[in-house]
């Protein structure tokens, strides 16, 4: 009833007439909108003519954001997206540009010629959808669960896969056969392939039965990743595999941690922090257009017009990238980059420099001189967030690389003593009280010997996982030697992180483990401490090990408090 | 159920062809009886002697964006509780909270599904005021 306004109005003429009458009037002014398009377009350019050597510059000026600004609006709604981007792209740099058409003018002019180009190629492939199909924009991104397709005939492996998959809260589908690929395929939708290499058909069968499936899947326009496995380590088989568009590869045995946190990785589209970027340019026309292009690609991003607020900002906001002009005054992007690179904590951030120097020397230099790439201006609006973003991602996992534990996936023992280091200084300032844990597992030697080291891996990535999903985001939880993790609890008093812990112990002891010969439980033992005891990270340190100790000594699977250092 | 129906639009958007396509679906396809502004000061202008029953509002327009019409509508006594919407080609979640915050009812996302844009508002009102 809601959707039928007949009811509510009255003299409505047939719901079916006035359709077909409103698509017939729709489609004409489509058509109209094609037909005057490259009208529009040369006006668009003789206009930017006028700006460049008329009188009125300024005036031309507001003219010309004024025509973009429509043409954005008009395009979009005719079904021409990539055209309504691009143009709202320009229409941003314009709109940066008026009234301050002094300093970078020359500049930003060659990027406006370059996009009104760009705009006229868009506009010659024509519209991707026609009106009444139209791709709507969605306000809401529905979190959904990431659907994995399994493609492996062993059995065994696939069942495995499916299993712990499922167990990190995949959605998964699993098929044995290559002719079972592409029906499933259709009726599952799958966000990621996980698949072997190796079929009965032939050496090569699985990544050729992807690669034709990936082909006929041109009309898609979001791509799906694919993940390979293989029991072939050759450079042939991996070769094949980079050639079929395969985004990762992971040789049998399989790291199952491994693989979980790559396809963790490639499904995060949404639910992984978004790439933080630091802008630094002092043309705030191009550093506007800059942002709305890695904005509008889902990335965050900070800027700096001034670089004697740079440090400023890199320090607040640690960013994946920074993307740094060449020529600023004040000092250079060169100059800026090796005082950057005198931070150690910021020495991992990439530096990519914008330049529209064409000078091999000063590009050298550039990168001689703690930068890491050099992007020419004007700048590609529909590149740049493609390129960024691969550079953001591959130091994030380089990054990831150095910090976390191989086995757990949790931060490694440098990290989380660091941790520990930093939230110190982060209570010293703010006055809050924050807790550490140090827990070891019981009798841990015991569950090796007698289910085997395969077993006590898995028990330690269980209680990882664990403590994971029961504590906050903000908590930070580290591997911190063999059998023993450390937990850093920020703005928590020494009182609430023990009965968190307690209640965590509580659980993980119900948690059954399995192993060939029997199921079987495990418990932990741990020692709490907070900022209020002692503000000496090493006192800290010392006594919570000494405050695990006691819990061991009184029995194990138990919590104890250090409520003053001894 | 609410006592009155939804029967009478004031509109606001600058850009003309989008202008026509949603007055075209409304008129054709709703049925509403509509006031097209091409911004917020004509809007507001024109808004107490038509008392709409809705107000749907561009965010970006010159001389007026939408906002600022809303806000000016909201000390007019007349038209203090006429439900609002806004339409927008930037569609942030957190931009949607902050225009639902100065008291819109929703947001539209642009470019909008011509055929399918009446039966939205339609929804959107009877949700505001049932």
């Amino acid at each position: 009833m809601p959707n039928d306004p007949s009811n509510t109005v009255p003299n409505m003429p047939d719901k079916n007439d006035a359709k077909a009458l409103f698509q017939a009037k729709l489609n004409a002014m489509q058509e109209t909108f094609k037909v005057g398009l490259p009208a529009r377009l040369i006006e668009i350019q003789q206009i930017w003519d006028d700006v460049q050597t008329g009188a009125d510059a300024s005036e031309s000026l507001v003219i010309l954001h004024r025509l973009v600004h429509t043409l954005t609006g008009s395009a979009g709604t005719f079904g021409y997206q990539q055209l309504s981007h691009d143009s709202r792209a320009l229409e941003i740099l314009l709109k940066g540009l008026i009234g301050h058409e002094g300093a970078n003018f020359d500049e930003s002019s060659r990027q406006i010629q370059e996009m009104i180009y760009s705009l006229v190629e868009v506009a010659r492939s024509g519209a991707e959808s026609a009106l009444s199909q139209q791709l709507v924009s969605k306000l809401d991104i529905t979190e959904s669960k990431n659907h994995i397709l399994i493609l492996e005939d062993d059995k065994e492996l696939n069942q495995l896969l499916t299993l712990q998959l499922h167990h990190f809260g995949y959605e998964v589908a699993s098929v044995e056969t290559l002719e079972d690929l592409t029906t499933s395929i259709e009726s599952f939708h799958p966000d990621l392939i996980l698949a072997d290499i190796t079929f009965p058909e032939g050496d090569f069968a699985g990544i050729q039965a992807v690669k034709s499936v990936l082909e006929k899947r041109t009309n898609v326009s979001d791509d799906l990743p694919v993940v390979f496995i293989s029991a072939r380590q050759d450079i042939e088989a991996r070769l094949q595999a980079v050639r079929a568009k395969g985004q990762a590869y992971f040789p049998k045995p399989i790291n199952i941690s491994a693989l979980l946190n790559q396809i963790r990785e490639m499904t995060n589209r949404f639910e992984s922090e978004p790439y933080q970027v630091v802008v630094i340019d002092d043309d705030p026309a191009l550093v506007s257009l800059i942002t709305f292009i890695l904005e509008d690609y889902g990335m965050h991003v900070a800027t700096v017009t001034d670089p004697k607020l740079a440090l400023d900002v890199i320090n607040r906001h640690k960013p994946d990238l920074i993307l740094m002009d060449v020529h600023m005054p004040w000092c250079s992007g060169i100059e800026l980059a090796q005082v950057i690179r005198q931070h150690n904590n910021l020495s991992r951030i990439p530096i990519i420099f914008l330049s529209s120097e064409m000078d091999e020397e000063v590009q050298f230099q550039a990168v001689l001189k703690g930068g890491d790439d050099f992007l020419s201006k004007p700048i590609d609006v529909n590149k740049l967030p493609k390129f960024i973003q691969s550079r953001a991602q591959r130091a994030r996992s380089l990054s990831s690389l150095m910090i976390r534990d191989g086995l757990t996936g949790l931060f490694n023992h440098t990290y989380i003593k660091d941790a520990v280091e930093t939230e110190m200084n982060r209570s010293e300032r703010t006055g809050n009280e924050f807790s550490v844990v140090m827990l070891d597992v019981d009798f841990f030697k015991k569950v090796n010997d007698t289910y085997g080291h395969t077993i006590g891996d898995q028990v330690l990535r269980g209680l990882s996982h664990f403590l994971v999903q029961h504590l906050r985001k903000t908590d930070k939880v580290g591997r911190y030697g063999g059998e023993e993790f450390m937990v850093v609890l920020p703005d928590t008093s020494l009182e609430d992180a023990v009965s968190v812990i307690r209640a965590i112990l509580e659980n993980f002891g119900e948690v059954v483990h399995h192993a060939a010969e029997k199921d079987f439980h495990v418990t932990f033992s741990a020692g709490v401490i907070s900022s209020r005891v002692t503000q000496e990270v090493a006192m800290m340190l010392e006594s919570v090990d000494k405050g695990l100790y006691k819990a061991k000594h009184n029995g194990r699977n138990q919590v104890t408090a250090i409520e003053h250092v001894l | 159920m609410s006592a009155s129906s939804l029967t009478k639009i004031l509109y606001a958007e600058d850009e003309p062809d989008i202008q026509s396509i949603a007055q075209m679906a409304l008129e054709m396809m709703g049925g509403y009886t509509l006031k097209v502004c091409n911004n917020g000061q004509e809007a507001l202008e024109a808004a107490e002697a038509f008392a709409p029953d809705l107000i749907l509002l561009d965010v970006m327009m010159p001389s007026m964006d939408g906002p600022t019409a809303l806000q000016e509508m909201r000390a007019i006594p007349a038209l203090a509780n006429v439900p609002v919407i806004f339409m927008t080609a930037k569609v942030q979640n957190q931009e949607v909270e902050g225009y639902k915050a100065m008291g819109a009812i929703d947001v539209i996302a642009k470019p909008f599904d011509p055929m399918t844009l009446s039966e939205t508002i339609q929804t959107l009102w009877e949700r505001a005021v049932g």
